[in-house]
């Protein structure tokens, strides 16, 4: 089994939830939001910089996280982003709905238990 | 209004700072990931490279983050605009492609348009209120020759004998006035060979009033002018002016003079008048001066020859039907008065509007002809319009990937539709902008082949031809937009983010439904272009009764003013000639082959009591030699011989024609004629046995005198010269009438300058023109076959390049998407021959299906075509469609063999390696 095939396609929206998140924990730039979601779904989850960026950018234009030019560990500026009041809103909102959906297709998928 | 130019300044400025911001984010992106690789311990390079890779496309994402900043509708048209002018750039060849191929399509029907709505449309220039001014047609049945009665065909025509004319004037209650014009026609002006030819127009003093045409300078012809005693005035055109005054004021006083008739120079028109027709005249002549002189002798009294076009405004509260309902009944009671037998008394006046095109009339080629280029042009642009179409959609199949991703991030049915949309527009505006330049050359080519006398107010780019491209690039760009933005947003559900798969199924009914039509109008392209050359090809080649491709003629005739012809030097003229090298024999003649003819009022003939009225018969007297020089063949009886002169027996030759319509299905030879005076003052109708008439000794082939069809051969009879001018007594203008037939070795046009030369030693009176050889003249006679071929063959040309074009473009997809299958098939073990020709199939079912279309099409629209070709050329013609189907399966197999050629070369070891 190649490491590629335990990867799980992300599902429509569920970025964001993943976005919003990783941001939980304090403001961060792209590339550290891409590492940290696959550091943590042990290399499950791979975010493609091709729907990253756009992504932040719409959920900046929808107010949920603001940015703003900082530097990085390394002295590089980089462009960081933070959660809003809404975004947080949105997150617990978001995750809640996600986890029902969760739960409910569990329950499709495994009546017995 | 500043504010808002202010705050979108603005908005655009912050906006280039946030594309910065984000060029700047990616850049940190890569630089994060480089060192994250290099710290895995990939060398800089490697590492940097596989940056890039796991970034995927910068420019693609650049793109897609904009789309997600959230404009207001005008800085997302902006920015849509940007995307597609970049992508327009991008795709250099693409575009190309597109944009040549609609300006083609477009600008050829910018320019017909400009062409079309002038002949159909729009009312000639500087004509006041032209809707109240009428023209005035007769509907009536023509004189057939055979039974010599008015039963032929109803045709209707807008010219009048001044009888008829005459009618409408004296009727001031329905009529508030009532004028007249003769079409222009060329005239010679001046004296010798350096004289020019002018179109002159006869009008009637109230012409210009009537139509409220102002001159630009000085004064029209004024009613005042038709009276007898006037000085003989004249006013002229603007194009005349600009050419021998240069535009100046002087030409007011200066003189035009026409068969020795000096005319004062009055006005001057202003620029793009033409009269009532745009159809070009130099000069107006106050039509009663004109009636005193040569060319008009006689015609108000005879009522033949000269005829008007009649115009009229109607008196207020007169409709038009009730005008023309009495103006048919005064036409009527008229006819049946008069001893008018070879006239339908049943005649009908009907009045149309003042352009020509509108009336009941048929038209003639030269209206009928850029009406067929019209159609021809129409379906230049429906395959443009397929072809862009197609690229279109083959470019959408080739973007799925990228239209995937913008639906994947919510850009939307409609928005990805837009983008498509707003792409067809930029690649139309320039589309529209190259249409432009080529329907300003079109146009004047268009101009100058269909309608080479016209005159035209402004350059071919007029308004109507400006907004016709816009328009039509508009509308063409959105149609052709259609189904690529319908397909695309279709294939939101179905795409994914994995390729090309599955793109040929989609859209590929229509893409292919596209092919079929281009075919199936290029098949009636190519048909139409070989019907036309068929029929040129027929009309050269026709037999018109003289030795066409040997005759030389010269004109030696003049005006009543002049003296009579000096024998002794017109036959010095003929020795001289005869003398040239290439000269076979000369012949002598008072009418000219393809050219005048000349009409006697007086003729009776042996068991006939009617003669036919109208063309002809015509009386030509000859030489002994006439018949054998021009090439006329003696059907029965003989010729003339050297024998036949003065003091023998009268004799007379007919035409075939004249002994058809005189003695039908009876022998002509040995019939008696009474000619010229002695038909009027002889009490008895004359027979075999009356002493001292003229035997027909003979009957002579019947030329195309004046057309090509069969109806156009005019009865005429022919006398011997030398009796004809001592023993009859005939109007005087005969012995100011000559021609010499010159019949030539090889080919007649090299004659022309030296027998020029001879004739301005002998005549320096007489201009350049009368020197002609028949070639020339037929060339002009079929010249709607010679421009109509090179048209459709131009539009048959354009239309099968483009035609390939798209199936290439199609094949070559379909080829590039099949590329592992081919492979596959190769490995399975298909030689590259069966993939050739399983591509080559492809490309030419798709033909042959359009073939069929076509072919069919063809059939339906031919009936239009028909009146444009040659005579027993049918539109339905079995060998010109089969040269159109070789042609365009020619096309089509070349169109796919490069595709297909690629596919087999297919490399199994790639398919097998990808799989």
């Amino acid at each position: 089994m190649s490491p590629a095939d335990h990867r799980v396609d992300l599902l429509y929206g569920t970025l964001d939830l993943l976005i919003l998140r990783t941001l939980v924990y304090g403001p961060s730039h792209g590339h550290a939001i891409a590492r940290y979601v696959r550091h943590v779904s042990e290399d499950a989850l791979r975010i493609e910089t091709g729907s990253l960026y756009p992504a932040l950018h719409k959920l900046e234009g929808r107010g949920w996280i603001a940015a703003e030019w900082k530097k990085s560990d390394k002295g590089k500026r980089a462009r960081y982003y933070r959660l809003t009041l809404t975004g947080r809103k949105q997150l617990a909102l978001q995750q809640s709905r996600w986890e029902q959906l969760a739960v409910a297709m569990a329950r499709v998928l495994r009546p017995a238990d | 209004m500043w504010r808002r130019i202010c705050s979108r300044l603005r908005s655009l400025r912050h906006w280039r700072r946030r594309e910065a911001e984000l060029d700047e984010e990616i850049r940190f992106h890569l630089a994060e990931e480089t060192e994250e690789r290099m710290a895995e311990g990939l060398s800089p390079e490697r590492a940097l490279a596989a940056a890039r890779r796991d970034f995927g496309n910068v420019t693609r994402l650049r793109e897609i983050t904009r789309e997600t900043w959230g404009w207001g509708p005008a800085e997302r048209l902006f920015q849509d605009l940007r995307h597609a002018i970049r992508g327009v750039r991008r795709h250099r060849g693409y575009a190309c492609a597109v944009v040549l191929t609609l300006a083609f399509g477009i600008g050829l029907n910018a320019a017909i348009f400009g062409l079309l709505s002038r002949l159909f449309l729009q009312a000639p220039p500087h004509i006041e209120e032209p809707g109240g001014i009428h023209r005035v047609w007769v509907q009536e049945r023509d004189l057939r020759m055979d039974s010599l009665a008015p039963t032929g065909a109803l045709i209707a025509s807008d010219r009048m004998d001044w009888a008829d004319f005459s009618l409408l004037r004296a009727d001031p209650t329905r009529f508030a006035a009532v004028g007249g014009y003769t079409a222009p026609r060329p005239i010679r002006h001046g004296r010798g060979q350096s004289a020019d030819e002018l179109r002159v127009s006869w009008v009637t003093g109230n012409l210009f009033a009537l139509l409220g045409a102002r001159p630009a300078l000085g004064r029209s012809i004024l009613p005042e002018d038709d009276d007898l005693g006037a000085p003989p005035v004249a006013t002229i055109g603007h194009g005349y002016w600009k050419r021998r005054f240069g535009g100046a004021r002087p030409a007011l006083g200066s003189t035009v003079s026409f068969d020795d008739v000096t005319y004062e120079i009055v006005g001057v028109m202003p620029r793009g008048f033409a009269g009532p027709e745009a159809s070009a005249a130099d000069v107006w002549l106050p039509l009663r001066i004109a009636a005193t002189g040569s060319s008009g002798n006689g015609w108000q009294r005879t009522g033949t020859g000269f005829s008007l076009t009649p115009l009229v405004r109607l008196a207020p509260g007169v409709t038009a039907e009730a005008a023309g309902a009495a103006a048919t009944a005064g036409l009527r009671g008229a006819r049946a008065d008069q001893d008018s037998w070879w006239r339908d008394a049943q005649a009908t006046v009907v009045l149309g509007p003042i352009l020509k095109a509108r009336g009941p009339g048929a038209l003639g080629d030269d209206m009928r002809l850029p009406l067929v280029v019209g159609g021809v042009a129409l379906a230049v642009l429906l395959i443009a319009t397929a072809n862009v179409s197609n690229l279109l959609m083959l470019r959408v199949a080739t973007r799925r990937r990228e239209l995937a991703v913008r639906h994947a991030l919510g850009a939307g049915r409609w928005g990805v539709g837009r983008l498509l949309v707003i792409e067809s527009v930029v690649l139309a505006a320039l589309s529209g902008a190259a249409a432009l330049a080529l329907a300003a050359v079109a146009g004047r080519v268009l101009r100058d082949t269909l309608l080479p006398r016209f005159w035209w107010a402004d350059g071919p780019l007029d308004v109507t031809a400006i907004t016709f491209a816009g328009v039509a690039a508009l509308a063409v760009a959105l149609v052709a937009a259609l189904f690529p933005a319908v397909y695309a947003a279709r294939s939101r559900g179905i795409a994914r983010l994995d390729g090309l798969r599955g793109a040929r199924a989609l859209g590929a009914p229509v893409r292919t439904g596209l092919i079929v039509v281009q075919a199936a109008l290029s098949l009636v392209l190519l048909d139409g272009a070989a019907l036309f050359y068929r029929s040129f090809e027929a009309a050269r080649q026709l037999d018109i009764g003289y030795a066409k491709e040997r005759l030389l003629t010269v004109w030696l005739g003049r005006g009543l003013e002049s003296p009579p012809l000096d024998e002794s030097v017109v036959d010095s003229l003929e020795a001289h000639v005869r003398s040239l090298p290439g000269v076979l024999d000369v012949a002598q003649g008072t009418n000219t082959p393809l050219g005048t003819v000349g009409a006697m009022g007086g003729l009776r003939a042996d068991g006939a009591d009617r003669l036919p009225r109208m063309n002809g018969p015509f009386v030509n007297f000859v030489t002994s030699n006439y018949f054998r020089v021009a090439g006329q063949g003696i059907r029965d009886g003989r010729g003339f011989t050297r024998w036949d002169r003065t003091g023998t027996q009268k004799v007379a030759v007919v035409n075939t024609t004249f002994a058809g319509i005189v003695w039908p299905g009876r022998t002509a030879v040995g019939r008696c004629l009474f000619v010229g005076r002695e038909a009027t003052t002889r009490p008895s109708t004359p027979t075999p046995s009356t002493s001292d008439c003229t035997t027909v000794v003979g009957v002579a082939e019947s030329p195309l005198e004046f057309g090509l069809h069969e109806t156009d051969r005019i009865p005429h009879y022919y006398l011997p010269l030398e009796q004809g001018l001592a023993d009859y007594e005939i109007p005087e203008r005969f012995s100011r009438q000559r021609t010499l037939v010159v019949r030539t070795q090889g080919d007649p046009g090299r004659l022309v300058p030296p027998v020029l030369a001879a004739l301005a030693e002998l005549f320096p009176d007489l201009p350049a023109d009368r020197v002609q050889s028949l070639p020339a003249i037929y060339a002009t006679r079929i010249r709607s076959w010679t421009v109509g071929t090179g048209l459709f063959a131009a539009a048959a040309l354009l239309a099968l390049l483009l035609a390939a074009l798209g199936l290439y473009a199609i094949i070559a997809f379909g080829v590039r998407q099949r590329e592992l299958e081919f492979g596959i098939r190769r490995a399975l073990g298909a030689q590259p021959s069966d993939l050739l020709r399983m591509v080559l199939s492809r490309g030419c079912a798709l033909t042959l299906i359009g073939i069929a279309a076509g072919a069919v099409a063809g059939l339906w629209i031919g009936r239009w075509v028909a009146p444009l070709l040659f005579e027993g050329i049918s539109p339905r013609d079995p060998l010109a469609l089969a040269a159109a189907i070789l042609v365009l399966v020619t096309a089509a197999l070349a169109a796919s063999l490069l595709p297909a050629r690629r596919a087999a070369r297919a490399d199994p070891r790639q398919a097998l390696q990808a799989e």
